[in-house]
């Protein structure tokens, strides 16, 4: 009889999406954990210290990078590496570490790992985020800076002009700024692949 | 004595020599205002390194959008020198000690005549030259000051480059310098001295401004074209002091440069206590070839350069392009008598 199945037993029948409701928990809690793992997992591989764990990264633009404002400047604000080179928004990150899961193979392989292995892959590799930040009107540079929040008063006349003519032709960060945080490659281009990156 | 007599005999005075010319007529420089400026170190910056995108980043602004030099940097002149002068940037023999920069002052005035101008820059320390033997390069000259006045016809890239249109990667000590079979092979322009000069922009058929090999000493339009430039503005006015002997020479450069043939200019100079004052007067119409004929009411595309301490060439200082409006406006607004 109906009225006489235990609760429990009733509630044990009772099915959600097609999962029985303990299997709906289960789910439920472990979506949870995982959920929350993938994201400390992702947010651990958003940190400086684990971009530089491996000594491609350390020695090479690492070591760049600290003689540069973006790492030390009067006020003390710090990009570091994630700020510049993964996107701030979950859909965008999520691309972004996806495709960044390829290094893991190359490190195996040591694609890069001596000096002169980086060095020869340089300008190619410099050219792929190149490519990413015109692709994305330099995003991760305007979570920071924008035109209409500069002073032009503030800068020299160099640069005051130049992002005159940047707005009007309707340019983005990355067309001028190259390599400002690392080893200048950009000259090693040749003309004709420099062309791809003219405003 | 009415004022043509005065004049006419001031004329034949300086014909004959007996006085020089800037102390004739000159105005009386403390009522002209004065404009200060700085010259500053340029490395090996030539005309094709400026318009290279990943040399220059100004290249774009300069190449499409039309800017001057002086637009991004009238006022930074110093810092620039310091680059260059250390060899963090565009300059392979770098001179220990060689000052990054020179402040000068300038005045100007004219009257119905002549143009008047006044110079004046602290004297500086001698430094060495290590790869020329004596250390210095001019033993002669401790000084040499020129100017260089753009015609009012010129190109608009020579308008707003000033000096920076006739300085090319392929003059003497600049990094793409020909060796003697390339000069050797090279008709139209004397090489005898083993290097190119200066040369205009509008003298070449092309400009070569990226690649290893840049400059366009080889690419000489057909003499008839040349001769013409000198009468529709494709040439810079030439006028340069020397210290040795205070010898002035007016000349110009198009296809070469050449330091003859102008109307001539009188210039007066020597170092006074801790500075350099050097005084110009130049007749304002010319029909001297390679001169530019000056007239009131206009505004010129001018530069300056000191070669300070004995240097030769490129080792100079130099300003951005500078405009000089005589009774127009202008960086140096030359005040009428
Ligand atoms: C729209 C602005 C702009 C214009 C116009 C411009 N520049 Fe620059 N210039 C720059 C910037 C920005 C830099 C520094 C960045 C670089 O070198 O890439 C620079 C650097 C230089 C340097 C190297 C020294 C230094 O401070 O870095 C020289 C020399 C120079 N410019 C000369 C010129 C000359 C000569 C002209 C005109 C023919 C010119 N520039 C026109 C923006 C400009």
């Amino acid at each position: 009889m109906p009225e006489k199945q235990s609760f429990f037993r009733r509630l044990s029948k009772t099915k959600i999406l097609g999962a029985s409701l303990v299997g709906a928990a289960v789910l439920f809690v472990g979506g949870i954990v995982f959920w929350g793992a993938f994201n400390t997992a992702m947010e651990a591989t958003n940190e400086m210290s684990f971009c530089i764990s491996c000594h491609e990264m350390e020695n090479n633009v690492y070591q760049e990078y600290t003689k540069t404002i973006h790492y030390s400047n009067r006020s003390g604000v710090r990009a570091t590496c994630p700020d510049c080179h993964v996107p701030k928004d979950w859909v965008h990150k999520v691309v972004r570490k996806i495709k960044a899961s390829g290094e893991l193979y190359h490190k195996v392989m040591g694609s890069v790992d001596t000096p002169e292995k980086f060095d020869a892959k340089r300008l190619e590799l410099a050219k792929r985020e190149w490519r990413r930040m015109r692709a994305s009107d330099s995003r991760e540079c305007r979570n920071c800076h924008a035109f209409d929040g500069m002073n032009p008063e503030a800068q020299k006349p160099r640069a005051r002009k130049q992002h005159e003519n940047a707005v009007e032709d309707g340019m983005t960060c990355i067309d001028c700024h190259k390599g400002i945080a690392h080893k200048p490659v950009e000259d090693r281009m040749t003309e004709e692949e420099a062309k791809e990156f003219e405003p | 004595m009415s004022q043509r007599n005065a004049f006419t005999l001031g004329v034949a005075a300086i014909a004959l020599g007996l006085i020089p010319a800037a102390a004739f007529a000159a105005p009386d420089w403390s009522k002209v205002p004065e404009v200060e400026t700085v010259l500053f170190y340029p490395g090996q910056t030539a005309l094709e390194w400026v318009m290279n995108g990943p040399d220059h980043g100004g290249a774009r602004s300069f190449v499409k959008k039309g800017d001057r030099c002086a637009d991004c940097h009238a006022g930074e002149q110093a810092d620039m020198g310091g680059r260059m002068v250390t060899g963090k940037k565009a300059e392979k023999q770098v001179i220990p000690g060689k000052r990054a920069a020179i402040p000068l002052k300038v005045k100007a005035a004219f009257d119905a005549t002549n143009l008047y101008m006044r110079f004046e820059f602290p004297a500086g320390s001698h430094a060495d030259v290590p790869f020329v033997q004596g250390g210095k390069m001019d033993a002669d000259n401790e000084i040499k000051f020129a100017m260089m006045i753009s015609p009012e016809k010129a190109n608009d890239l020579q308008q707003r480059a000033g000096c920076w249109s006739t300085c090319h990667d392929d003059n003497r000590d600049m990094p793409s310098a020909p060796d003697k079979a390339k000069l050797a092979a090279v008709k139209g322009i004397d090489t005898s001295a083993g290097y190119v000069t200066k040369y205009s922009v509008d003298s070449r058929t092309a400009l070569v401004t990226s690649g290893d090999v840049r400059g366009s000493f080889d690419k000489l339009k057909p003499a008839a074209e040349l001769d013409a430039l000198l009468k529709n503005g494709g040439f810079m006015d030439l006028l340069r002091w020397k210290s040795k002997g205070n010898v002035s020479e007016d000349g110009h450069i198009a296809a070469e440069r050449v330091m003859t043939g102008g109307q001539g200019v009188q210039f007066d100079g020597k170092k006074d206590g801790n500075k350099w004052v050097v005084t110009m007067t130049r007749k304002l119409a010319s029909t001297a070839p390679g001169d530019v004929s000056l007239e009131a009411g206009k505004a010129y595309t001018v530069g300056f350069a000191v070669h300070d301490d004995h240097a030769n060439g490129r080792f100079h200082h130099v300003s951005v392009d500078m405009h000089l409006g005589l009774g127009a406006d202008g960086e140096i607004k030359a005040v009428k008598q």
